[in-house]
Order: structure tokens, then sequence, then C-alpha cells
């Protein structure tokens, strides 16, 4: 398979808007290209007799990297709110990730700083997207982080009340509701809650590691 | 405050995800020699059950107990909500240290640190670095294991991981126990690497510095104060010096930072218990340094360097460096600021620095100059035992030097230390009468103690148990009698007192010895008393001690004997006693001092003749045909008397040989 390299101008448009060297976006785009052609190799053929084409990181491989690479375990469903709030551009949500959605949603993930985490964070957590996090989406997300107690009338009792402390340690203009700018300023007084609903980002060690062996091995 | 006293009155890997399930882990101490301390029911646990049982008990505690839980129900997630929401409490509290601790919390959170979410472990070490300073929850984390983790953490990457690592070892180090752990765990090693930060960010105020080099400044600080608190063990300085701190703190002393430069000096002045550090201060050239932070104002800060100070004064070289620096000039105005007298462990450490600074003669000058005598006796109507014991000492170092003795009198210090020789707390007793001894020296003083009846108080303490209150007491009597008026008079009138004084030649401490003797020879000047100690028989028992060969007691054995001899049948007892053939001997010492008193006894002595023919067989003199050429006078004279009564009886056998 020919090793194709990113074209310049290409390169330059992201090395500004990303947080990554010239290198790594090299390094990063030899790695998109071995990934999209190891998936293509393992496409199941499908009843039309030859396996769609892929065209860019799909759902699988980014589940992968996650886990493999980044050692992100966390639950399900933020893995696919990740996946579904990535970076698409144009594409607007379905669909594989080309290589330039691909390294600015890495950016973030890896690299980003603190305002740029934080909106990822929240972008994930907004299940609907209304520029809130209510009540109702908190506790679907931390619906499975109590272990059930035998004996507990009602399960879910933990958890609602575990919604109840964060939303009252996060609604700071006590509108029921969080908003960015709440979630902005209980995260500056506490660092702990920026990954409050589940995690999110892959932690800083493996990052670093991960990095370094990019650069090494080119 | 006396030597050795102190004032300060201080990897694991990761791998479990299971967050939440307690697990207790009993960690047995080796066997060492080191010994816990007994665990009884403190009143506080008493409060407590009755707090209870009255059932006041804050919703706070339920609620705390309620997060406790969901963090042990709870994944990662969960945990770091109730983490979260826990910091929002007051946990310094003992109410809410005490819901912590009685529903389990403390397992869950020293299991918190072995996970390797990072945002368990922060908050884990949040919350124990808040509680740890309860002595329960102490000796209790300790136990469950925690510091093999916490040291562990040590070499996290993340540098809040490290800073609170190190802070919340800083607090369990308040027990024995935990400082064992930590230096079997590897925790100084790794506590000293910590130091090791660039000089930039030590010497550089904290609006100039960037966001990485604030957070190495901050991670400096949290090793000082771990280090500090290990330092209260021995075994844990050695292990400092060896793995290299020195170079390390003399390098953060520079800092212009007081929140760095407290737990600096703090661990500075405790290791300065140990020798090979009092040298370093010295060698590292960390003197200057200690006198700038002394200037501050910060008493903490002060009272740590006064206590280094105290601790490296031994060594003249050091002296001469804290002088030279201008440290007297501080402690002085230390001493004499009167804001300070309610802050006794700042004034206990300037006046001992001040006491063992004043070693020197040069030193003594620069106090001369900087008034510092009245302002010492000013001190001497201080609460304190350990200002007093202090003050006392400094003041015996300046009346070494006779124009102080006038400024101790008229500052009206002699009435202040005659009173304080009704007190019972011993290192005082030590030093009170090394001033008395050196004011009794000159006339004015030598009238007002005694009419202070302080020469009886002296005596009495020769009753005390210490040996060293003994000997300082002893010591101070010889001036005393020898400069009183109707010294004899004096003597005779306080009860007991020549017999308490003999009695005390059974001690088998030298030092003691030696000062009696000294006592003995002035007392010995009056006939009626050598009359009274001859009948309590002084010369049995100072013909026993001959065989002693130590210089010093030898020295002062010497002396008196030669002033006892002169009373009835003593020089016949003496010889008989079989003193002499071993005064003989001491003629073979090397002391100086030994030879003359070795000379003015034999002298003494040989006014008896049988005495002469046994100084002559143990072979006498060919040593006094030496010191006869000595240029001491006393021992000259003494020895040519010796001979001539020799000679005499010589001659005398002569003349007797011929008539037959």
């Amino acid at each position: 398979m020919p090793n194709r390299k990113l074209k310049e101008r290409h390169l330059e448009a992201l090395y500004r808007v990303t947080h990554f060297s010239k290198n790594e976006l090299e390094a990063l785009y030899s790695m998109y290209r071995r990934l999209v052609t190891a998936a293509q190799a393992a496409a199941p053929a499908s009843a039309l007799g030859h396996p769609p084409k892929i065209e860019g990181i799909d759902q699988n491989t980014f589940r992968d990297v996650m886990h493999n690479t980044f050692d992100l375990v966390t639950e399900e469903t933020i893995l696919e709110r990740i996946w579904v709030t990535w970076e698409r551009g144009a594409n607007g949500g379905e669909g594989a990730l080309k290589f330039e959605a691909w390294v600015k949603g890495l950016s973030v993930l890896l690299r980003g700083n603190n305002e740029e985490r934080l909106a990822l964070c929240f972008r994930v957590y907004d299940l609907n997207y209304d520029g809130f996090i209510t009540k109702d989406e908190m506790f679907v997300l931390l619906k499975n982080s109590l272990m059930k107690q035998p004996g507990d009338e009602d399960p879910d009792e933990g958890v609602r009340d575990l919604v109840e402390l964060v939303l009252r340690k996060m609604d700071i203009d006590k509108d029921g509701k969080v908003s960015l700018d709440d979630y902005r300023d209980a995260v500056q007084q506490e660092p702990l809650l920026l990954e409050a609903f589940g995690q999110c980002l892959p932690s800083k060690r493996h990052v670093a590691v991960f990095l370094k062996n990019l650069v090494s091995k080119m | 405050m006396a030597e050795g006293d102190n004032i300060s009155t201080f990897s694991a890997d990761g791998g479990q995800d299971t967050v939440g399930l307690p697990r207790i882990v009993m960690v047995t101490e080796g066997s060492d020699t080191s010994a816990s301390s007994a665990s009884s029911t403190s009143p506080s646990e008493d409060n407590w059950a009755d707090l209870i049982k009255s059932s006041e008990i804050p919703p706070e505690y339920w609620h705390i107990q309620k997060l406790v839980k969901y963090m042990k129900a709870g994944n990662q997630t969960a945990t770091t909500v109730a983490l979260s929401c826990l910091k929002d409490h007051d946990l310094t509290v003992e109410v809410n240290q005490r819901a912590i601790q009685e529903i389990g919390g403390l397992e869950l959170l020293v299991n918190l640190l072995e996970t390797r979410d990072l945002c368990c472990i922060l908050g884990g070490l949040a919350v124990l670095k808040d509680i740890t300073p309860n002595i329960e929850i102490r000796k209790k984390v300790t136990d469950l294991g925690a510091i093999p983790l916490l040291v562990g953490l040590l070499s996290d990457p993340a540098r809040d991981v490290q800073i609170l690592a190190a802070e919340t070892i800083a607090n369990l180090g308040r027990i024995r126990k935990s400082r064992k752990f930590c230096r079997k765990f590897g925790g100084i090693p790794k506590l000293i690497d910590l130091l090791d930060i660039k000089e930039r960010c030590i010497i550089t105020s904290r609006e100039e510095l960037n966001q990485d080099e604030l957070q190495y400044l901050d991670i400096a600080r949290a090793g000082a104060k771990a280090l500090w608190s290990m330092s209260a063990s021995q075994r844990n300085r050695e292990a400092m010096r060896k793995y290299g701190m020195i170079p390390l703190i003399a390098k953060m002393l520079k800092t212009i930072h007081l929140d760095v430069a407290v737990p600096t000096v703090g661990l500075l002045q405790m290791c300065a218990n140990e020798t090979s550090f009092q040298l370093a201060i010295q060698t590292e050239r960390m003197v200057n340094d200690l006198i700038k932070h002394l200037a501050n104002e910060d008493k903490d800060l002060k009272t740590y360097c006064s206590l280094a100070i105290y601790k490296c004064a031994s060594d003249a070289i050091t002296r001469d460096m804290i002088r030279e620096a201008g440290g007297l000039e501080l402690l002085v105005e230390a001493a004499q600021d009167s804001t300070n007298r309610p802050n006794k462990p700042l004034l206990a450490a300037v006046t001992g620095a001040l006491w063992k600074c004043a070693n020197s003669d040069a030193s003594v000058k620069k106090l001369d100059h900087l008034g510092a005598v009245p302002i010492l006796v000013r001190l001497l109507d201080d609460e304190n035992d350990g200002v007093l014991t202090n003050v006392a000492g400094a003041l015996a170092e300046c009346a070494k030097f006779p124009q102080n003795r006038d400024k101790i009198r008229s500052a009206g210090g002699i009435p202040l230390l005659i009173h304080h020789l009704n007190n019972t707390y011993k290192p005082l007793l030590e030093n009170v009468p090394l001033v008395l001894m050196e004011c009794a020296k000159e006339q004015n003083c030598m009238a007002e103690i005694d009419e202070l009846d302080g020469v009886r108080l002296i005596w009495s303490l020769l009753k005390n148990d210490s040996k060293k209150v003994q000997t300082n007491a002893a010591l101070a009597l010889s001036p005393c009698v020898q400069n009183a008026a109707d010294s004899g008079e004096m003597v005779r009138s306080f009860v007991g007192a020549l017999d308490l004084t003999v009695d005390l030649l059974d001690s088998d401490d030298n030092n003691v010895l030696s000062a009696i003797c000294a006592a003995i020879a002035t007392i010995a000047r009056d006939h009626e008393n050598l009359a009274v100690i001859s009948d309590h028989g002084v010369v049995a028992k100072l013909s026993k001690l001959v065989s002693t060969t130590d210089d010093h007691l030898r020295a002062n054995l010497g002396v008196a004997i030669a002033y006892c001899c002169d009373w009835a049948q003593n020089r016949q007892e003496f010889g008989k006693r079989g003193a002499i053939t071993p005064l003989v001997n001491y003629m073979t010492s090397r002391d100086p001092n030994v030879h003359r008193a070795t000379a003015l006894a034999l002298y003494h002595l040989s006014f008896y003749s049988i005495n002469c023919v046994t100084m002559h067989a143990a072979g006498v003199v060919q040593f006094l045909l030496e010191t006869i050429g000595s240029k001491d006078p006393i021992l000259q004279e003494a020895s040519a008397g010796c001979l001539c009564n020799i000679r005499k009886l010589a001659l005398a056998t002569e003349k007797i040989k011929l008539k037959q």
C-alpha cells in the first residue's frame, strides 16, 4: 500500500488549527492510513459480495483506538456520545471520520486547553444538544454508577440523590439546569468535576506515552 | 531547655480498578527496639461516647456518611462526584472526621490511593490531607498501610499528586510508626528528590514565576514539610544525611518565600540535633542565610532560626560566623522586644542561642557592646523555666568577665538569681550557681549574695539528686567561702553544711568529687572548720580517692589534701592511710595543674618526718628537682619547700648517726 503523504497545504492548514507539530501531524496521518487499511481488510463481506468501502475511521476503529491505545475504559453510553459529538464538520454526525475531523478531535482529546476540554465534556453530557445538562440527562448518565445493594427498596434512590447533589454543586445560576457557564464556573472551583458524569478524556499518562511513541516511530 | 530538649513539642504500583471495596491491612512492626505509645481511652473518646448518647449529632455527620456509602457502592464516576461533595465540608472539624472514620471511610480512602484513576487519587488525597491532623485517624490510616502507598505516589508524574501525598505524609509523620515506615519503604530519598528544583524558583518572587515553576516551588515546599515531620526520628535524620539532603537544604535556605523558609529552617534545626549537621551548617556556609531569615518579622521563623543557632553554636568557628553575620545584634534585639515576652518558645530559643554563642570571648565583647547583660537580667523575672535556664546560662558566660559582674548587680540580678535557687527545675539549678560563682568574685556582689542568704541556699543544693547540680553548686561554694565576710562564722552557721559536704566525697561522679575537693580546700583554710571536717572523717575519705587516674580530680584532690594537713594528726593520718605513694605518682601526669596540686600536697605533708621518708622512698626527689625550675611560682615554691623539708630530715638523720 503506497504510503501517501499529506499534501503540504493540508498540513499547513491543520497545523494552524490543531495543537500538533508538523512531525506529529505526519505521524498521525500514517497512523490514520494504517487504521483505515486494516479496517478495510477486516470488513466482512456484505450480501452483495464485496465489502463496503470504508473511507475513514468508523465507529469500530474508533472504539478500538479509545480502548487499546488510550486506555479509555468508560461506560458504553459515554463512548457512544463521544463518537456522536466528534468533530464532524460538513458530515453532520454520521459515517466515518475523515482525517481532518479525526485529527481535530484528537487535538482536543489529547492536548486540548482547558476551554476546549470543557466544551468537549459538556457536549458529551448534553444529550439533547439544547445547551443545558438537565436532571434527567444526569440521571441517564449516572444510572449505572452505583452498585445495586440487595435489600434496596428503590435501587435508583441513590442515583437520584447523587444527581441532586451534583446539580446543587454545579447549578451556579440556580435555574435548575447546568449551562456551559455554570459548568465552567463549577469546574474552576473544583477541578474534579470536569468529568463528573463519566470519563471522556484519556489519562495524561497515556497521552504522554502515546505522543512520545508516535514521533519516535517516524 | 537543656541539651537535647526540643521546644517544637512533629511503590506501590497501582492496579486495582475496583473502587470502593474496603480492605483492611494490619501492618505489624518488626522486632525493633522502638515501642509505640500505649493506647488508652483518651478523654476525647469519653466525650464522644457521651455526645453520641445525647444524640446531638449534627445532620452534617449523616450527610458525610451517606457520601462515603456512595463511594463504597459507586464506580469511579460516582466516587469522584461524592469526593467533590465531601470536600465541601469542613473536614478539619472533629465531628466530620469521626463521621468518615466510623462508617469505614478510612479503609476506602486508603484503597483509593491504589487505583489508577487520577481523579480518585487526587480527591482521596485531598480528603486525607484534611483529616490526618486528627490523632486517632492518623494512627488508623497508618495501620491501614497508607504509608507505602503514599511513598509510591511521590513518584507519580502528576505534580498535584506529589504535593498532596507529601503533605499527607507530613501529617502522618507525627506518630513514630509512620516515620519508621516511611524510612523502611524508601520514602526518604524520594522526599529529598522533591527538594531538587532550580535555584531560579527559589530566589524569584512568585509574580515572576511561570505556572510550571510555581508548581515546582510548591512541590519543594511540600517535600520540606514532610521531611521536617520525618526528622523527629534520629534514624531518619541519619538517612537524610546519607541520601545527600544537606546540599539541597543549603540551596533551599536561600529562598525568599516565607512559606518555604519556615519548613526548611524547621527541618534544619531538627537535624541540627546531629553533630554531622552542625558541622555542615558551617562547611556549607549556611550561617549567612540563617541570619538573614533570623531578621524576618515572622515569629515562627525566628524561633526555628534561633533553635538552629542554639544547636550549632557549640563549635567555635560557627560562633565566629554567627557573630560576623550580625547574629548577635538580632538575637539581642529579639530578647529586648517586649512583644516577644508572651511567646515562650521564641524567647527560650533566642536566649538559648545567646547562651551558646556567648561561649566565645569576642562574642561576649560584642554582647557587652550591645548592652546585653541588663537586657538578660530583665528576663530573670520570667515564668518559663526554659527561658530562665537559658538566661542564667548566658549570664554565667558573661559573668566570666569581671566588668559584667557589677552590671548584673546594678541591674538587680542578684536577688532574682537567688530567688531561683528555690526552683526545682534541674537545668535551671545547674546554671544559676555558675552565675553566682562568678559574681562572688566581686566584692559588692558577694556582699549582696551574703545579705540575701544566697550561700546557704547554694549549699543546700548539694542535697539535690542531680550530679550536675551538685557539681555546679560545689563549684560556686569556693569563691563564696573565699570572699564572704566572716566566712568561717558564716559556714559554721549553716547547720549540717560541713557534714553534707564531706559526705559527698562518697559520690561516684568525678565531676562532683573535683568540685567538692575544691570547696574543701577553701573551707579548710579556716581552722575551726577544718577541725569540724576532720572530725567528720575528711582525711579518710580524701585518702580513699587518691587512686584516681582522672587528672581533673587529681588536681583538686591535691589542693584539698594540702590544706587539710594543718590540723592535729591529719598529716600523719594521710601517711598512715597510704596517700603518699599514689600522690608521688601523680607527678608522672602531663597536666601542669596536677603537678602544682601534687607539689602543694607533698609540701604540706612533708612537715611530718615519716611522710618524708615515704615520699623519698617513692622516688619523689627526681620529680621535684625538675619542677623546682618551673615558671609557675606556686609549683616552684611548693617543690622547693618540700625538698627543703626532706633535706632537713636527711641532715637530722645524718647528725644522729654521727653521734652514735
